[in-house]
């Protein structure tokens, strides 16, 4: 059994010649790498083809690698190209741009904030003709009520409380032990 | 108070985490520093090491305590190995006793069936046992990881050693004063017999421990 058994996230090809493999694999929630010869007879060669790791499948998998690599150089040159383009066009274009974004972003908070004033109006106007409360603040109390994180923030969040930092070791442990916010709340609530 | 669980792999730690956890009305997590920690709280899964002490050390100031269970190995290397002294220090720690050889006998049955079932379960009380060959090359790093274990144990104001023998529901419940039912138990394979090269990983092991001080006897 080669150390890479049973663990193998990828294989290539290093040379040109497609002489040696990499083998990438985890271990320890680490990528490790093993090179290897392409040698049939060798036990750890045959433990990556019985894993499934033809020649083929390396090839393609190295072309894959390249791909990406070369699509990660061209970005930097890209960047490193654009970085130049800025600093050659000056401070003026900038300054421009900066000018331009901060209308824009003026005239859009205009119209979030009419856009707004719409739903708001229309939302009481629903409101006032289907006779209903806002009540969606609890309701998503409600659906988190059991919820392991939100009731795990609440816990926290009580014992944080000052009311209850004064209470006795009882209170504490009953508000750690609470299986839902509600109850959390109640216990909460005999000490105001 | 709160109890925090200092050990190595496989020493029944989760085990003794489950009672420390359950002392401390459910407030704890079972392996924080993992690198995607065992934990329901979204947020503390993926925090970094960092973040993790961020969030311990903030709330212990704030009186509100975690038990804990730390493999130290890998916080050590990270290079956080006096934040968790500090962290440590007030309160009480459990460790455990296990025959070192025994331990890893334990990783490496593990190891060998890709974890798939790391306890036994006590509601069926199902484990998985197979024939299997210990993993020689990894007895050096096993062996690197329990001394530097033991290095870090012998640094703290130890509260209580448990005995690995001892790690049973009627010892725990005892020593906790409590009625807690756990959901596994300790394994109780017969690695000896299920190991095919049992002779000359132990003699492998025991050539790698020799010259160490052994906290696990």
């Amino acid at each position: 059994m080669a150390e890479f058994s049973g663990k193998v996230v990828d294989a290539q090809f290093v040379d040109a010649e497609h002489s040696i493999i990499k083998v990438l694999y985890e271990q320890d929630e680490l990528i490790m790498v093993y090179n290897l010869d392409v040698n049939p007879d060798h036990p750890d060669y045959k433990e990556l083809m019985s894993e499934g790791w033809d020649l083929e499948k390396i090839a393609e998998s190295t072309a894959e690698y390249k791909r990406a690599e070369s699509a990660a150089f061209n970005i930097e040159v890209n960047e490193a190209a654009r970085a130049l383009a800025q600093e050659m066009l000056g401070m003026k274009v900038l300054q421009d741009e900066r000018d331009r974004l901060a209308a824009e972003k003026e005239k859009l908070g205009e119209q979030v904030n009419s856009k707004e004033k719409v739903l708001i109006g229309l939302d009481k106007e629903v409101k006032i003709k289907t006779n209903k409360v806002d009540s969606a603040y609890f309701e998503h109390l409600w659906e988190m009520n059991e919820n392991k994180e939100e009731l795990f923030k609440f816990k926290l969040w009580a014992l944080e409380l000052d009311a209850v930092k004064d209470a006795g070791k009882e209170i504490k442990s009953s508000i750690r032990k609470a299986t839902r916010i509600s109850q959390g709340l109640a216990i909460v609530d005999t000490l105001i | 108070m709160t109890y925090q669980v200092v050990a190595s792999h496989r020493t029944g730690s989760s085990l003794l985490n489950h009672y420390a956890i359950d002392h401390n009305d459910g407030f704890g997590f079972h392996e924080l520093f993992l690198k995607h920690a065992s934990t329901e709280i979204q947020s503390l899964r993926f925090a970094s090491t960092k973040q993790k002490f961020e969030f311990l050390e903030y709330y212990k100031k704030q009186d509100i305590h975690f038990s804990i269970k730390v493999f130290p190995c890998r916080v050590i290397t990270e290079g956080y190995e006096s934040r968790l002294l500090d962290y440590l220090d007030g309160y009480k720690i459990l460790t455990i006793n296990r025959n070192p050889f025994d331990a890893f006998l334990s990783y490496a049955y593990q190891n060998y069936t890709y974890w798939k079932n790391s306890h036994r379960l006590v509601k069926d009380n199902k484990f998985m046992e197979v024939s299997f060959k210990i993993d020689c090359s990894s007895i050096r790093e096993f062996c690197d990881k329990i001394k530097a274990t033991n290095k870090f144990i012998d640094k703290l104001d130890i509260h209580n050693t448990f005995e690995y023998s001892e790690l049973n529901v009627p010892n725990l419940n005892k020593y906790f004063e409590s009625k807690f039912k756990p959901f596994t138990s300790p394994c109780g394979v017969d690695y000896k017999n299920l190991a095919t090269n049992y002779t000359e990983a132990k003699e492998l092991f025991y050539h790698e421990m020799r010259g160490s001080i052994q906290r696990i006897v």
